[in-house]
């Protein structure tokens, strides 16, 4: 060929050195990315010159079983482009302060000398306050020393728990998995002081409740390479192809080995284009899509065909067989409480009887209590917790019926509320009637409940639907009008999903995410699937289950973790509080929320005292029973309560807690949360480090800054409260500027930064080192420093570590002497709590007495010594060697571990003892890796026997291969190390198999954490029961004018109202990597606003024009991006922008600076959420509670007027 | 006349034009200016020519893409002058030309030769390089226009805005 | 005969998740810098849409590649002689607005403001002037169909379409997309290297990988505009185009390179492939829709006696024929014919192949006027994009081409299944596997390398015989001495 050249020559080919040089690097360092992605993915950073050059993924992963797709790579474009942060413009390089307060601090400082002094001085001058809280957000930085920012912390620390007390302290940092020692450093800091340390998964909107709700579990998932073993995957509300990058590779794969997949998704998505079939469902609404689903499975696959697979599951694993009580009101019969052993003469002397449940036994046609549940758990004797089908008192078998409707002694009536027009039916369900200690009962199985809630006819009188073309609750036809979907979908949809289940006993899987989560009732769409699910028997099946991929709450080694983190090795409890409650109260988002309307939202079928009233006012129920903490505690300080019991003659600290509780029931002493906006009751130091709080996750984000920061807001919302409340002290004028003090803990200029007080510049996860996890892969990752921390930044725990020793240091003058405080603790979940209140009753009514850890919280004296606080910090403390490890009610001792770090490890020597330093962050991850059962042999043997103690059945086998396994941090930089079986989780990795959840219940027979010890259908709580959700049931999808969004704000011809909808974005985890320079290029160089381009035509918008977004909660102004490939009627402004990245002025709000996705919306707590104190229903941190639900939300749409004002 | 057929008529235009071209010597040549601007002639410390980046509308010089990357300098002489135009060139005042210029400076004659040929573009003054050869640019200058007209004129638009521009006035669903 | 090894791949669409992880990878390394801001080596595209630059594949307008002058080749923009006259006009060249203004952000102002009364923001500043600007079009800019009424409208492929299928693809029952990532084809007629006034360009002898000399570009920008491909790139601050150079320092090290090492979505397959030199110009000839067949006709099946003996002959190391026999791309390509190149019809004859993504059924709406799947999987009468579209894409128009291919594809899926869960009919399975041509063993053989395989069976780096080329100009045992200290000056000395 003529022109085409060929070159061999080396002489003409020397230049090629050229691009041969840019490769070559000086050294390759294994590290990863440390917040808010739960990718979760091993990097090596390539180091030049001494510069961070460039991050390309590692591919040394172990591998998993033959026949498994391995993961490599792991990374996707916005870990790729971490490397841009460190020494780029948005690093924050230096200590800053913001000049106002700079000016008045060194003038208090040259005046007072104290620095304590020098900042009360500073407080109690409430211009001066003023002056730098209004100059929050407006710049105005300066360039300050770590002597000096550590001073003023210090400081405000101090004064605050001299003045207010230090439950006035608050931290707050995200999900911990992914540097779970930079999270570690400042809780222990914050906890050690007392202060609280708040949620992040339930604020995140990220918990799913159905989870607790059913499985008594937080969240527990199968790794993405378990997908792969799934033969169909249901996907909803995820978009795997755009969050879960670095592991669709497993379903695509999966595709091509057979399976099928199906996505539930409004718009085409990344992942409907992976779909085999796409359901184009309407937004919100998948939860009508599987109620029809699950009539086709019950009306087909159970009643009809009766598959044997189905049946044996159900009964062995799930509640259904387990009796309800029918309660008769005028001739109308409703599903009420389970039945309890207890009330049975038979077993009426039962330890725990009346937390031990019956089921109907086939053989001798009698009511029997079988093994597992509550009581059992929580009994004397141990050993009889576990699920094999065996009478709990003399162990014989119980041939357990699912149904009465053979041999049945009656058929009654029962109602069930139909929330979707308002509704109740009443069906047919065979009873059976006992004799108890209350009198003659009618009960039936949850599964006959099951039957009728859905419609299956059965034969039996009543509101049956015919045929799946009745327009009756639960048909497929019914759900036409909520999915858009047409009802032969849902036929073969079931009958594919039952098939596939059935044949290959259980390997259908649900993939679903925040697009179903970030829902108010969320908690019912994942139930009605979770259902489809556990009919077909594929929940604790390699390639079945629920997989829910919402935050990264999977921190593997949680349990010595957790000692550290919580600084629980030197004293408990500690002050953990559920973020979403916190800045309902404190941002006083509750003001501006009318009963009516948030009623209407969360309909019941009759209001009564559990369901009425303003959410405030269950908020304050809910702290006053001890079904949730709050933080503030009491209008006082917690010191100063002490003082006064002591005053008042108390001795000990059982009697401080007795006067205390006397002054509460006498209500001569008040929770804090009855009169938040009183100033003594407000949260005055926060120190936000590894997040974004004050807009990525600020639901509400312009209350946050009107209430907590006093600066500029862009609400117009009016307060609509007043009126509503009862319990809580209403003050005329809501408090401006809660705040004294906010830092803010970062390594770019983002808007939590921009709007802090004290800026402290951290090392980029490339400049420290950490422990990593996920639930995505079962392996455990080090975070590495390859270059040391840039400029004058600490790592996070070098940061707390300084802080504290600050802290030390002044209390020596203002805090001599060891204090005692009181702490309160709510009714806690994987405890005998979960036996408090099988009643709802209020003893500010006088309903019961006031009993701490019984009808209200617990409370505890516990002594603070802030002059040894820096060596505590730096020490592992004494009483893990005591007192083991342990997590969800599981115990096990370490003491000779903890001895032998010890021997090995550097120690801390003071007071005369000695301990295990956690003086630098890798000497804490190796603590951690040495006591934890994931990453210890011995200790995951040692855990496996405590667990065989209480469940009776052989569990050891499942560690004794891998007992002389032992990692060590360097471990980790040499190769990812996969996880070893664990009985604080539920999946098994044995050789290499993949980690799907529950699958140690299945196989082990180990109870779920549940009332009945099985996975429930049926929700037994009081207000559940209120609720209507005792059974799992579809509630509407609140509409807009129930939502005031718009109480003030009108529409205009300009103007188009839509659904706003922020779900994950391709070009940032949250806000991280969003403003940075490769993803804003590969975007549009902003967050753009989509929407449908028939909308968009309606309002003159063309692809590329300003657009401002707005509501009574706020702006955003952007640009739009016009695309046909989203629905009329919704939006997309994908989480989360920063309002520092080129954001313009607003023309409709003043002409001040627009906002972030979270200036539009605002918090609503689900009221029925709060409920606690009886069974799964009791708070864990980060496990229970209402979540910051933000997807009800609408806004109004036009052209931005003119070019935009900057 | 067939798109191949200009190629190579407009071939041999630009090889008269060589041919043509009279040695360079003076100072502030602008014929000289024009080569360094278009590249025909090298810049002895090895920078880009002006045209990589500039254009100059006036002359139909670089509307063509890659020339757009800096601002069109029809307009320079007249907003800068002569000694303003030498301090751009010396002093580098625009940080993208920092990069090229920096280490590859412009001789003073070159800068004096660009500085004429810019004169030349203000005023629309073809540069006098004698009666004979006058023809020959005007011929040549021709010929472009020519060519660019058959090649399409429509590209030097760009593609990407006219789709937007029809999208605007609501003609762009489908085209 | 004259057998030469090239380095090729395969993207496996249907796996492609439009990450753009691969377009980092390789900005990271090689393009970070002044003057080479706009230049994406490696970019994805959403398709429908018109791409990077906009509409890239429209050669009326880009005048790239080749056409057939009678009995002869020549590059549309003209032979090399007939680009020097465009050397100072070139109106086919892409305006800068047809990549786009490259933009940053004044980050620093937030750190830096002054107090005020609001907030301060960092505004969008391009990087060519410093001044703040708007910000109209980006590297891609109609990603996930983004703007699809201007962009995924106006992709030149659909424009081809008749207005009934058009209409069909922007109505949301039809939405459809997928993600296609392009870097250089490494062409064995590659348009860049014939147009190179300067004789810059070249391939190299031992791998193909396409490389434009530094030393010798002199930024004329023909290769620019001669690529059907848009994938040379001018740099402003060099006055020199790059291209993508296939990171041949990362395959002369052993290692895969850095879009192919970083593909998380697991679809790029490299490796070596062996084909005989002496029929580019016959093939690049062959009629639109022979193309595809003519081109894997041309590569040869390094098993062959014949094949190996030929060469050897040739100069093709020993190490290399083996490299050319465990290359997964010899098997996509030629092996199961699952692999096809990207718009032949511009006669590059590319070596980058493309594994056409599956799509999905959409569900029956309320009016119910879809068919609903009869079949558990898609079949192929149910694609949602028109097999026109996707033939004009990779088959020059060659429908029977692309149906082929997904013939097999549906035939995998189904014996898998058939396999795994064993609930389809037997008769439908082993008809799928009937129409599709393919046996169990190729299938399995199909189904693994799709699924199961690690990073060093994907991509098959050949070995680059490094010592052997250094020698050919220097002793490597003095290379090993005195690599890296760069250029040495000596110190001046007094006598």
């Amino acid at each position: 060929m003529s022109w085409i050249k060929d070159i061999v020559d080396p002489n003409s080919r020397k230049w090629e050195e050229f691009y041969r040089n840019r490769n070559q690097c000086d050294k390759v360092v294994r590290s990863t990315h440390g917040v808010n992605c739960t990718g979760s993915c091993s990097w090596n950073v390539h180091v030049k010159d001494g510069i961070v050059g460039w991050e390309l993924q590692a591919t040394d992963y172990p591998e998993l079983e033959p026949g498994l797709p391995p993961y490599e790579p792991r990374g996707c474009q916005r870990g790729i482009s971490f490397s841009w942060y460190l020494y780029s413009p948005l690093r924050i390089k230096y200590p800053y302060l913001r000049g106002v307060l700079c000016d008045l601090w060194r003038k208090a400082k040259a005046e007072h000398g104290d620095p304590v002094e020098a900042w009360a001085s500073i407080m109690e001058d409430e211009e001066a306050r003023k002056s730098y809280q209004q100059a929050r957000g407006k710049g105005g930085f300066r360039r300050s020393s770590w002597d000096e920012v550590e001073e003023i912390i210090a400081a405000s620390s101090i004064y605050t728990i001299k003045k207010y007390g230090a439950d006035r302290l608050v931290g707050f940092s995200p999900i911990p998995a992914m540097s779970m020692l930079s999270f570690a450093g400042g809780s222990r800091f914050m906890q050690l002081m007392g202060g609280a340390n708040l949620s992040f998964y339930d604020w995140y909107c990220d918990l799913p409740n159905a989870s607790p709700e059913i499985w008594g579990e937080q969240t527990d998932v199968a790794e993405s390479a378990d997908w792969y073993n799934s033969k169909y995957i249901a996907v909803m509300g995820s978009n795997p192809g755009m969050t879960r990058t670095p592991d669709v590779h497993f379903l695509t794969e999966a595709r091509h080995n057979g399976s099928k997949v199906t996505v539930l998704s409004p718009d085409f998505s990344m992942s409907s284009k992976f779909a085999d079939w796409w359901l184009p469902t309407h937004a919100g609404q998948d939860g009508a899509f599987w109620m029809a689903v699950n009539h086709v499975i019950l009306s087909e696959f159970h009643h009809k065909a009766k598959t044997p697979y189905f049946m044996d599951y159900l009964k062995r694993y799930t509640d259904t067989p387990f009796l309800i009580e029918l309660d008769e009101k005028e001739g109308v019969y409703t599903a009420g409480r389970m039945a309890k052993a207890g009330d049975l003469e038979r077993y009426s002397e039962e330890e725990n009887g009346d937390f031990k449940y019956l089921v109907w036994d086939e053989t001798s046609q009698q009511p029997r209590m079988p093994l597992g549940t509550l009581g059992f758990r929580w009994q004397e004797k141990k050993g009889e917790w576990n699920l094999q089908m065996k009478d709990g008192q003399d162990g014989s078998d119980i041939a357990t019926g699912l149904s009465l409707l053979d041999g049945n002694e009656d058929i009654l009536q029962v109602a069930f509320d139909d929330f979707s027009d308002g509704n109740t039916v009443q069906r047919g369900v065979p009873v059976r009637y006992l004799e108890t200690a209350k009198g003659r009962i009618a009960v039936t199985t949850v599964y006959d409940l099951m039957m009728a809630q859905f419609g299956v006819d059965r034969g039996l009188e009543g509101d049956y639907p015919q045929n799946y073309d009745a327009d009756s609750v639960y048909t497929p036809a019914w759900q036409e009008k909520y999915t858009g979907l047409d009802r032969a979908n849902v036929i073969q949809f079931a009958r594919e999903w039952a098939a596939t289940a059935e044949q290959t006993e259980g390997k259908c899987s649900i993939i679903i995410g925040a697009g179903i989560n970030h829902w108010y009732h969320a908690n019912l769409t994942y139930r009605a699937g979770i259902v489809a699910l556990m009919l077909c028997g594929c929940v604790g099946k390699n390639g079945g289950g629920l997989n829910h991929y919402v935050g990264q709450e999977k921190l593997a080694p949680a349990a010595p973790w957790a000692s550290i983190m919580g600084a629980l090795d030197w004293s408990k409890p500690p002050r953990f509080m559920n973020a979403p409650s916190y800045h309902y109260v404190h941002t006083d988002q509750w003001r501006y929320e009318r009963t009516s309307d948030e009623a209407r939202i969360n309909p019941v079928s009759e209001d009564s005292h559990i369901t009425g009233g303003h959410t405030m006012d269950h908020q304050i129920r809910a702290v006053r029973n001890g079904w949730l903490p709050f933080f503030p505690q009491f209008d006082r300080s917690p010191i100063e309560a002490v003082k006064e019991a002591e005053a008042a003659g108390a001795s000990n600290n059982q009697e401080i807690v007795d006067w205390t509780v006397k002054q509460l029931a006498e209500k001569k002493m008040k929770f804090a949360v009855e009169d938040p906006d009183a100033p003594e009751n407000w949260p005055r130091m926060w120190i936000i480090w590894r997040g974004n709080a004050l807009m990525s996750s600020a639901k509400g984000h312009e209350y946050f800054l009107k209430h907590y920061l006093g600066t500029h807001t862009n609400t117009i919302a009016p307060e609509t409260a007043e009126e509503f409340v009862k319990d809580v002290k209403w003050h005329k004028e809501a408090p401006q500027g809660k705040l004294d003090l906010v830092v803010d803990i970062n390594f770019r200029m983002d808007t939590s930064a921009l709007y802090s007080d004290i800026v402290l510049p951290t090392a980029t996860w490339y400049e420290k080192d950490d422990l990593n996890t996920t639930d995505m892969h079962s392996f455990i990752h080090p975070l590495q420093a390859a270059v040391p921390p840039c400029w004058e930044s600490k790592s996070d725990w070098d940061i707390f570590k300084g802080l504290a020793k600050k802290v030390s240091q002044m209390a020596e003058t203002h805090l001599p002497e060891p204090v005692r405080e009181i702490v309160t603790v709510p009714l806690q979940h994987d405890t005998p709590a979960e036996m408090a209140q099988p009643e709802i009753k209020d003893w500010i009514n006088g309903e019961c007495e006031p009993i701490p850890g019984k009808t209200m919280p617990g409370m505890v004296v516990v002594e603070r010594d802030y002059v040894n606080l820096y060596k505590k910090f730096i020490s592992y403390g004494p009483e893990v060697r005591k007192n083991g490890l342990g997590a969800h009610g599981l115990n096990f001792p370490v003491a000779d571990f903890y001895d032998e770090l010890k021997e090995m490890a550097p120690t801390q020597k003071w007071g005369g003892e000695e301990y295990p330093s956690l003086e630098i962050a890798s000497q804490a991850a190796n603590v951690i890796l040495h006591l934890a059962p994931e990453t210890n042999g011995e200790i995951a043997y040692r855990a496996f026997e405590a667990e065989e103690k209480k469940v009776g059945l052989p569990l050891t086998d499942l560690a004794e291969g891998s007992r002389d396994v032992r990692t060590t941090f360097a471990d980790l930089d040499r190769q990812p190390r996969r996880l070893l079986n664990s009985p604080i989780w539920s999946g098994l990795n044995t050789n290499g198999r993949a980690y799907s959840a529950y699958c140690l219940n299945v196989e082990k027979l180990v109870p779920w954490r549940t009332l009945t010890g099985r996975q429930h259908f049926y929700l037994d709580h009081q207000g559940y029961i209120a609720a209507g959700e005792h059974l799992p049931t579809y509630k509407p999808k609140p509409d807009h004018s129930t939502l005031q969004d718009f109480l003030v704000t009108e529409a205009d011809e300009n103007s188009i109202m839509l659904n706003y909808l922020t779900p994950h974005g391709k070009w940032s985890i949250h806000s991280t990597y969003g403003d940075n320079h490769r993803m804003l290029t590969l975007s549009r160089g902003c967050h753009p606003f989509w929407l449908n381009d028939q909308d968009a035509e309606q309002i003159g918008v063309v692809d590329n024009d300003w657009v401002e977004v707005y509501n009574d909660h706020g702006v955003v102004v952007t640009r739009a991006v016009v695309s046909s490939r989203l629905p009329r009627g919704i939006s997309f402004l994908y989480h989360s922008p920063e309002r520092t990245i080129g954001v313009p002025k607003s023309p409709l709000r003043n002409n001040k600076r627009a906002g972030g996705h979270n200036s539009l919306n605002r918090i609503r707590l689900k009221p029925n959420l709060m409920l606690g104190g009886y069974g799964q229903f009791t708070y864990a941190w980060n496990y229970w509670g209402p979540t910051g639900a933000n997807r009800d939300t609408y806004i109004m749409v036009r052209k931005l007027k003119g070019e935009p004002n900057w | 006349m067939t798109r191949q057929m200009l190629n190579r008529f407009l071939l041999l235009a630009v090889g008269l034009l060589l041919l043509a071209t009279p040695s360079w010597a003076q100072p502030g040549d602008p014929l000289r200016g024009e080569a360094l601007y278009v590249g025909m002639a090298s810049f002895s410390a090895g920078g880009a020519p002006c045209l990589a980046c500039h254009g100059i509308a006036g002359r139909e010089l670089g509307r063509a893409a890659g020339a757009s990357y800096g601002p069109d300098l029809s307009a320079i002489y007249e907003d800068y002058g002569e000694d303003g135009i030498i301090d751009v060139l010396e002093d580098l005042s625009f940080e993208s030309m920092v990069a090229i210029y920096e280490n590859r400076p412009l001789t003073d004659s070159e800068k004096t030769d660009l500085v004429a040929f810019l004169g030349t573009v203000s005023t629309g003054v073809v540069p006098d390089i004698g009666s004979s050869m006058a023809l020959h640019v005007v011929v040549v200058t021709a010929l472009f226009l020519i060519v660019i007209g058959a090649l399409g004129w429509r590209r030097l638009q760009g593609v990407r805005r006219p789709l937007v521009e029809r999208a605007r006035r609501g003609k762009g669903e489908i085209a | 005969m004259n057998i030469r090894a090239q380095v090729s791949s395969v993207f496996h669409l249907d796996k492609c998740i439009g990450c753009h992880t691969c377009s980092i990878a390789c900005k990271n390394l090689w393009t970070d810098r002044k003057g080479a801001e706009y230049m994406w080596w490696n970019n994805v595209e959403t398709k429908p849409g018109t791409g990077y630059p906009t509409q890239w594949e429209d050669q009326e307008k880009y005048q790239g590649g080749w056409v057939k002058q009678g009995e002869q080749l020549q590059l549309r923009i003209g032979g090399r002689w007939g680009t020097l006259g465009k050397i100072f006009h070139n109106p086919s060249m892409p305006t800068m607005d047809d990549y786009y203004e490259p933009f940053t952000f004044r980050y620093g102002d937030l750190t830096s403001a002054p107090a005020g009364d609001d907030q301060p923001t960092a505004r969008p500043v391009s990087m060519v002037t410093g001044k703040p600007m708007k910000i109209e079009a980006g590297p891609n800019w109609d990603d996930d169909l983004s703007g699809s009424n201007i962009y995924a409208a106006n992709d030149p492929g659909v424009v081809k379409l008749s207005a009934e299928e058009q209409q069909q693809l922007f109505a949301i029952e039809k939405m459809v997309m997928f993600h296609m990532p392009r870097i250089c084809n490494h062409c064995l007629n590659a348009g860049c290297v014939a147009s190179c006034p300067s004789g810059a360009i070249y391939k190299r002898g031992e791998d193909g990988i396409v490389l434009i000399n530094q030393d010798k570009c002199r930024g004329w920008r023909m290769c620019v505009s001669a690529c059907p491909y848009k994938k040379t790139y001018y740099g402003w601050s060099t006055g020199k185009s790059e291209k993508c150079i296939l990171c041949y320092p990362r395959q002369e090290a052993g290692e895969a390179p850095a879009c192919f090492h970083s593909c998380v979505g697991r679809i790029r397959y490299l490796g070596v492939l062996l084909y005989d030199a002496d029929q580019i110009e016959s093939v690049a000839q062959r009629d639109d829709k022979d193309l595809p067949a003519a081109q894997r006709e041309m590569i040869l099946d390094p098993f062959d006696p014949q094949v190996i003996a030929d060469a050897k002959k040739s100069g093709v190391a020993d190490q290399v024929i083996e490299a050319a026999q465990r290359s997964p791309v010899y098997k996509f390509v030629k092996e199961w014919g699952i692999a096809l190149p990207l718009h032949p019809e511009f006669r590059t004859l590319p070596m980058l192949f493309y594994v056409p993504p599956l799509l999905p059924v959409m569900s029956m709406n309320n009016q119910g006027k879809q068919k609903l799947a009869d079949d558990f999987f898609a079949t192929l009468e149910e694609a949602r994009l028109p097999m026109q579209y996707l033939a004009s894409l990779f088959a020059g128009g060659n429908e029977e081409e692309v149906k082929a291919v997904y013939r097999k594809l549906i035939a995998v899926r189904i014996q898998r299944r058939s396999v795994t869960v064993g609930d389809l009919p037997a008769e439908e399975v082993s008809k799928a596997c009937t129409v599709a041509q393919l046996d169990t063993e190729a299938i399995d053989a199909i189904y693994r390398m799709t699924t199961l395989t690690r990073i060093k069976e994907r991509i098959v780096v050949p070995p680059m015989l490094r010592e052997q080329a250094i020698e050919a100009g220097m002793d490597p045992e003095e290379h090993k001495q005195e690599m890296g200290f760069g250029k040495r000056i000596s110190p001046k000395r007094r006598w």
